[in-house]
């Protein structure tokens, strides 16, 4: 009877580590972003921007659905030759170099679609701030605004499992910062390509 | 294993973040600078009669010390031969400081690392009709301000569009339009004076209601 009984209880046991091992993931990965301006960031730089990394914390307890963390970092850059700028009644000729340095900090939900599959296609949606500094370099003049913007992040993406625990990430998220007193709306799109590795 | 990885990350992340963008430009044109501003209140089509004197004064410090300094008289003509291009082609006309002009128009130079709006107009006594040394007129600047210039390592070229008329009712040299042109005093003085040729023309561009 109580040999009986601890088998019951190993047993059990045994499945609830099971349990927790296979659908409780948490994965760290880090992302390579290309991000494309649009709305009123596409207006003050035009390009694309090659230079931007992001980090992303997810955590996993259920098979389906999840919870992320995510950092980042975004430069945006243009160059425009010899444009006159204007504020009331002063205008200002000159190159300029322009920049969006754009920091996003979220927190967001996930959807994997299938969970089990190599390549899990999920979508999630992101809450957050971003830091925004907007910088027009002028001769000798640097006109600077900046601030936190409340944020929202749609984003669509797959990881593929590469091993046991490690995922190639790709995805595209698009970051809207909503207007604050002394900055625009910002807007842009970045497509993702990453690594994320399990973490205990 | 797990460990390698996060220094792999942490070295990756490191890398990625020392790409911030640095950007220097190439030409001294790129840092060339055009600033106007002016008195939104003025009706400058009611005027038409300008004076400029013959010489740019050269301005190192608020208060002038010893002599006046003048501009290299090549760059000075071409300032001042570029201001006039640019105000009879809006339609202005040119008459002697004596024929009581409508405005004046005072080109100072400096080549130290300040603007100074709020040079001495002492340096312009000789010049300027009805000032009497230690007077102590004071710049008027009526419904906007000049905007905030400091820390230039470069040349700089102010001119100031100054209302006599309304000098002696508040006791200040109203100043109706002013230019800022500042750059790299690097290059030939031929290569300058393209430079400060093409940029008197942006000021004049960027300010179109001066013309008649």
């Amino acid at each position: 009877m109580f040999m009986k009984t601890l088998r019951y209880i190993v047993l059990f046991a045994a499945f609830g580590v099971a349990v927790k091992t296979q659908a409780q993931v948490s994965t760290f990965g880090l992302n390579y972003n290309i991000s494309i301006p649009t709305g009123n960031s596409a207006d003050f730089i035009g390009e694309a921007s090659f230079r931007g990394a992001s980090f992303e914390y997810t955590f996993v307890p259920d098979d389906n659905f999840g919870v992320h963390f995510e950092g980042g970092w975004n430069n945006f850059y243009e160059k425009v030759d010899k444009a006159t700028y204007e504020r009331g009644t002063l205008s200002l000729t000159g190159t300029q170099y322009r920049y969006i340095e754009s920091v996003p900090l979220f927190v967001g939900l996930n959807y994997f679609a299938l969970p089990d599959a190599v390549i899990k296609p999920y979508a999630a949606l992101g809450l957050g701030l971003i830091y925004t500094e907007q910088r027009n370099d002028v001769g000798m003049y640097s006109l600077i605004s900046n601030g936190w913007q409340f944020g929202l992040k749609p984003e669509l993406g797959a990881a593929v499992s590469l091993s046991e625990s490690t995922f190639l990430k790709l995805s595209a998220k698009y970051y809207y910062g909503f207007k604050t007193d002394n900055l625009d709306a910002q807007s842009f799109i970045a497509f993702n390509m990453g690594l994320a590795f399990k973490v205990e | 294993m797990k460990k390698i990885n996060f220094m792999l990350l942490l070295f990756v992340g490191i890398a990625l973040t020392g790409c911030y963008p640095q950007y220097d430009p190439v030409y001294s044109e790129d840092l060339d600078l055009v600033l106007t501003n002016y008195n939104d209140k003025f009706n400058f089509s009611s005027i038409k009669k300008y004076a400029m004197p013959d010489s740019v004064v050269r301005i190192e410090g608020e208060e002038p010390s010893g002599n006046i300094q003048y501009a290299n008289q090549a760059i000075a003509t071409t300032i001042i031969n570029s201001i006039d291009r640019n105000m009879q082609a809006n339609g202005w006309q040119k008459v002697s400081k004596l024929a009581n002009p409508d405005v004046i128009i005072l080109p100072t130079t400096t080549q130290t690392t300040n603007v100074y709006y709020n040079y001495s107009m002492a340096y312009w006594g000789s010049y300027y009709p009805g000032y009497y040394p230690g007077y102590g007129y004071g710049w008027g600047y009526p419904m906007y301000y000049p905007p905030t210039v400091s820390s230039y390592k470069t040349g700089s070229l102010l001119m100031q569009m100054t209302y006599p008329s309304d000098t002696a009712s508040t006791g200040r040299v109203s100043v109706l339009w002013t230019g800022v042109i500042n750059g790299l005093l690097e290059g030939s003085t031929s290569q300058i004076q393209v430079r400060v040729s093409n940029t008197i023309d942006q000021a004049f561009k960027q300010s179109p209601y001066l013309k008649k």
